[in-house]
């Protein structure tokens, strides 16, 4: 068997481990999970080619979502701009075919019903502009500091603090019965704490 | 040090907390707000428990197994 090199050691101990977050994250900017797949591979076939600019022991996890966030916006935008080429045989073998026709309803049923689980945070999220979005993903499921979101995406601290507290107040106006639920009361942009603070005085 | 004399700047300072942003001193002060005012106390816990709530129930698709092995194997 053949001796592995430091940089396949590394990537398999260091980079592969963030697979599952990785998915998570291309899902939340595509909502679909064959592109989410193609996203991930794509990370990692680049994160390959370029395993000598990483160095050992970094951050690897902000490092791949740099990567993916940059193959999304370079790659996959580009991709779902452009119109579909349709082939005119595919349409006729297609309309000819009962079954490839069952396939199509089925898969769009099953589309329906992914998003009619009750998933409300999902469908929340899904509602958010994707500067928003990803900062929830990067800070709140993730658990990046404010520095590594901000040098992933390029922005100053600033505005990524001030980006996550409107996307916040963004997903709670978007969840606010399921919040309220949970007991959970909004009270930003409000009076109540001041007014509060004055009764305890 | 921060003014804590609004509603904004109070839940400012709880996402900055909860965030793990907000510098010693701050940290300290917005402690002992809380300790003085349990209706900001309950403000924390609601926050507390909102990201707990989308941090359970956001969806995390699964990395099937042929997908992870096809990868590795690329990189053989």
């Amino acid at each position: 068997m053949a001796r592995k090199t430091k940089s396949q050691i590394i990537f398999e101990t260091e980079l592969l481990i963030h697979m599952e977050a990785l998915k998570t994250f291309a899902f939340h900017l595509t909502y679909n999970e064959d592109d989410a797949d193609d996203l991930v591979q794509e990370t990692y076939m680049k994160a390959h080619r370029s395993i000598d600019n990483y160095i050992e022991g970094t951050n690897a996890k902000a490092w791949l979502f740099k990567i993916l966030k940059n193959s999304y916006i370079n790659e996959y935008r580009k991709r779902v701009k452009q119109p579909i080429q349709v082939n005119l045989e595919d349409v006729t073998s297609l309309k000819s075919s009962d079954e490839s026709k069952n396939q199509t309803y089925e898969d769009l049923r099953e589309e329906i019903f992914d998003y009619s689980m009750g998933d409300e945070v999902t469908m929340a999220m899904m509602s958010l502009p994707e500067e928003f979005r990803e900062v929830i993903l990067m800070c709140d499921i993730e658990n990046f500091s404010y520095e590594e979101i901000a040098k992933t995406i390029e922005l100053p601290i600033g505005t990524v603090r001030s980006r996550l507290f409107r996307a916040r107040n963004m997903l709670k106006e978007k969840l606010k019965k399921y919040a309220l639920d949970l007991g959970y009361r909004d009270m930003r942009g409000q009076n109540k704490i001041k007014n509060s603070i004055q009764e305890e005085e | 040090m921060r003014n804590i004399d609004s509603s904004e700047t109070i839940c400012h300072m709880i996402d900055l907390f909860l965030d793990n942003q907000l510098p010693q001193d701050e940290k300290s002060n917005l402690l002992e707000i809380m300790n003085q005012n349990p209706k900001i106390q309950q403000i924390m816990d609601n926050e507390i428990n909102f990201r707990d709530f989308i941090k359970n129930n956001v969806k995390r698709p699964n990395v099937t197994e042929s997908f992870r092995q096809s990868l590795c194997d690329k990189f053989k």
